[in-house]
């Protein structure tokens, strides 16, 4: 066992820290959502320079072969900073899918795009799209709802009754409905009728989306813990800053109480940000699932506890757009929803049968 | 980063299973499955077990008859006991007062008190508590005036878990009512119960059972060889044992046999064994954290102030579990029965503790510093408020 950073872990901490301190306030975001997509081909074109887009992509396929750890930190920095820019979507979502299901000479032709940028994927997680046969292509008919990053993807990756199929944005028969999202991002609603594709399409290897939806957990988990972190400190400064009755409101004792409890909540988002990451490499099925299930179960009852009382203890201002706290509330609690909320998450894990078999430790001999 | 324990950690975790399977009393073992308090007799002989490989005393170092664990291994071994389940080593000796007097004890104190602490031939209580001083402990008004080689004492403790069995009691003291701040007059005292002028006498809790005790002392003539630290250095002493006994154990194992039972009892109930995952969600993630802790504890050893989020997080796991447990078995947990009823034929799933076992259990939130403590410690040294 062994919980600290690397030398290396440590620097890719802080350069990417920097970027979003010195790129990333409420204002410099407040620009990047008035661009059309509603972020910044700045930023983005930024982290891909840093490497960001290549981290998780192994070497074989062009990437830099750094493990969930890393991903971990650069989601940190990305929920401290709100970020905008579809990484979640495209590199995370898609670009695990890619790389886990198609085959190599597939990712080969897709990767490349992916890592420069210049693509952007999505990932549709809940579609209802049947692929027919038809002659030696295949013929797509169907809807995916709440496609994250699907209103400025290039590249969608549909799961369909027959694979998963990439599916290039502009192809005839695809209709997008595209819209913002609260909490920062955008997605769309997709259409495919009659969508012709091939065989090079239909993503080759095995397996489904699974993988993709645990290494989107694992970020989104990364990313709740920094904008988690966030709201925690701007609390504790305001409690100590804004003066009541004549004294800082952070002398009432019911207010420190409820910024420890704030405290425990992080810290357990935080531990099971870690876990997430270290999960990423676990070979074995049905230790994955328990515990993405649980991880992400945690995120989403953790988060929205510290959104509601970073609100709640920065009285009417911390209900005002103008103030980070809003946004870092509509963040924690969109995390929350996505890739299964926290009473779905459970209701899974209960139905994998937990961590605990009903079954004693061992038996008493009595 | 890497999570995983070692091949020898896991190795050393065998070798505490094991262990416990072969020696532990099957009669203890039973009664502690079953949730009931094993007798004193049964505790003793499984701390001398325990001791005979120096695990009684998972925590003190190998210079003082320890067995010399990382704080690794100490979680381990104490994870196999809360699973297990089987008793732990009495807190009051091996966690308390055995630290304390490592750190502060004389070498005559050490060799008259160590070796027979850790096999129990002597059985603490911990004699803190007062009816007017409970969370504010400074404010205690148990005097001790010198007389020669004797300290008089005079004072009603309260809450003395397990006092009943004690021989000695670990005890704070007024010994200079005129000093400017309450926590400087205090002395740190050792108090053979056999004395004259010291009672005993049961409270007896809302579980229906005798755990713990008030204990008065009237005129208690005390040897002054058994003051603990220099006289009206009591609270530093004090301040070290309570650091020690919260040096985090969420005491997941604990959390996980309620669960186990729940499990069974649950019957297919998918509401209960939903509300049963949500509490495992919690408890997974919590295990982390107290490896992260864990983790931190191999690089400095300095007390972690992070250890009050394991135990307001370990409580409120482990008495949500003790709640749902109750739901679990129904309206049957509610007749009556007492621990020292027979064992059933085959009734492993004995109902008779869940109530009483919820009730005593939310104590635990109140004893060992309270939750709003706890909340006071983070907010004060994490959140600088
Ligand atoms: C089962 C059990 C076993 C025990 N065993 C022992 C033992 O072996 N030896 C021993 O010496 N003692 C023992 N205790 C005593 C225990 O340490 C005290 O109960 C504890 O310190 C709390 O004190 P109190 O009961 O006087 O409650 P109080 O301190 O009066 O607290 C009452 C309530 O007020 C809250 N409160 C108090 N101060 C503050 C504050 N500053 N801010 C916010 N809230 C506050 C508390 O959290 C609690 O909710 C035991 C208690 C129990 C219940």
């Amino acid at each position: 066992m062994d919980l600290e950073l690397s030398d290396d872990q440590r620097m890719l901490k802080d350069s990417v820290d920097r970027i979003i301190t010195e790129h990333y306030d409420l204002d410099h975001r407040k620009t990047y959502m008035s661009q059309p997509g509603g972020w910044s081909q700045e930023m983005w074109s930024t982290f891909v320079a840093l490497g960001l887009t290549m981290l998780p992509f192994s070497d074989e396929q062009g990437g830099l072969g750094l493990g969930g750890v890393e991903t971990m930190i650069v989601g940190e920095a990305f929920g401290r900073g709100l970020v905008v820019e579809p990484y979640l979507s495209s590199i995370v979502l898609a670009g695990t899918a890619i790389s886990h299901v198609a085959t190599p000479e597939q990712a080969a032709g897709w990767l490349p795009g992916i890592m420069s940028g210049e693509t952007i994927g999505a990932l549709a997680t809940d579609s209802a799209v049947i692929a027919e046969r038809e002659g030696d292509g295949w013929t797509l008919n169907g809807t995916a709802h709440v496609v994250l990053g699907g209103d400025s993807a290039t590249l969608l990756i549909i799961p369909t009754s027959d694979g998963l199929f990439v599916v290039p944005g502009d192809v005839t028969g695809l209709e997008r409905r595209g819209y913002r999202l609260h909490g920062g991002g955008g997605a769309a609603d997709v259409k495919l009728a009659g969508v012709k594709l091939t065989d090079a399409d239909r993503l080759g290897g095995n397996g489904g989306t699974g993988r993709a939806i645990e290494a989107g957990v694992a970020w989104l988990a990364a990313e709740a813990v920094g904008a988690m972190q966030a709201a925690l400190d701007l609390t504790v400064d305001y409690l100590k800053t804004r003066e009541q009755f004549g004294k800082p409101i952070a002398v009432n004792q019911s207010l420190q109480h409820r910024a420890a409890e704030m405290l425990v909540e992080v810290e357990q988002a935080r531990s099971a940000a870690m876990y997430a990451a270290l999960l990423a490499d676990e070979q074995d099925d049905h230790v994955r699932a328990t515990g993405y299930a649980a991880i992400k179960a945690v995120i989403g009852k953790a988060g929205r506890f510290v959104a509601q009382y970073s609100v709640q203890l920065h009285g009417g201002i911390g209900v005002s757009e103008e103030h980070m706290i809003s946004h870092y509330f509509r963040r924690l609690t969109a995390i929350g929803m996505v890739l299964g909320d926290t009473e779905s998450q459970i209701a899974r894990l209960a139905e994998l049968g937990g961590f605990t078999s009903a079954t004693p430790h061992f038996g008493t001999a009595a | 980063m890497d999570l995983r324990f070692t091949a020898e950690e896991e190795a050393f975790r065998q070798d505490v299973r094991a262990f416990i399977r072969e020696n532990l009393d099957p009669v203890t073992h039973r009664k502690m499955v079953e949730g009931r308090i094993p007798d004193k007799e049964e505790i003793v002989a499984w701390q001398r077990m325990l001791n005979s490989r120096k695990w009684a005393t998972p925590s003190w170092p190998q210079s003082h008859g320890g067995p010399g664990f990382t704080p690794v291994e100490r979680y381990i071994f104490l994870d196999e006991l809360h699973q297990a389940p089987a008793p732990e080593p009495v807190s009051f000796n091996v966690s308390m007062i055995g630290p304390v007097l490592i750190q502060y004890g004389t070498p005559e104190q050490q060799e008259r008190f160590l070796a027979a602490t850790a096999n129990l031939d002597i059985w603490w209580a911990q004699g803190f508590s007062e009816p007017g001083a409970g969370s504010d402990l400074a404010s205690l008004r148990t005097s001790a005036r010198r007389e020669g080689d004797h300290y008089v004492v005079s004072g009603h403790k309260i809450w003395q878990g397990m006092a009943h069995h004690a021989d000695w009691m670990f005890t704070l003291v007024r010994t200079d009512p005129q000093a400017p701040k309450k926590q400087m007059g205090i002395s740190f005292l050792l108090i053979d119960l056999r004395l004259p002028g010291v009672t005993v006498r049961p409270i007896i809790t809302l579980d229906e059972r005798h755990e713990v005790n008030e204990v008065f002392l009237d005129e208690v003539r005390v040897p002054v060889d058994c003051l603990i630290g220099a006289e009206n250095k009591g609270w530093d002493v004090t301040k070290f044992l309570l650091s020690n006994e919260r040096t985090g154990i969420a005491r997941i194992g604990m959390t996980k046999h309620l669960i186990r039972r729940i499990k069974r009892l649950a019957d297919g109930d998918t509401s209960i064994l939903a509300k049963a995952a949500a509490l495992e969600a919690e408890l997974k993630i919590l295990e982390i954290t107290q490896l992260r802790i864990l983790d931190g504890q191999r690089r400095s050893s300095a007390a972690d102030p992070r250890s009050s989020i394991l135990k307001l997080k370990g409580v409120e796991l482990r008495q949500a579990a003790s709640e749902l447990l109750l739901a679990a078995a129904g309206p049957a947990a509610l007749e009556v029965r007492h621990d020292d009823a027979a064992f059933g034929e085959d009734d492993a799933e004995w109902l008779g503790t869940i109530m009483p076992n919820y009730g005593i259990l939310r104590a635990a939130s109140i004893y060992g510093g309270s939750s709003e403590v706890q909340k006071g410690i983070l907010a004060k040294t994490q959140l600088g408020l």
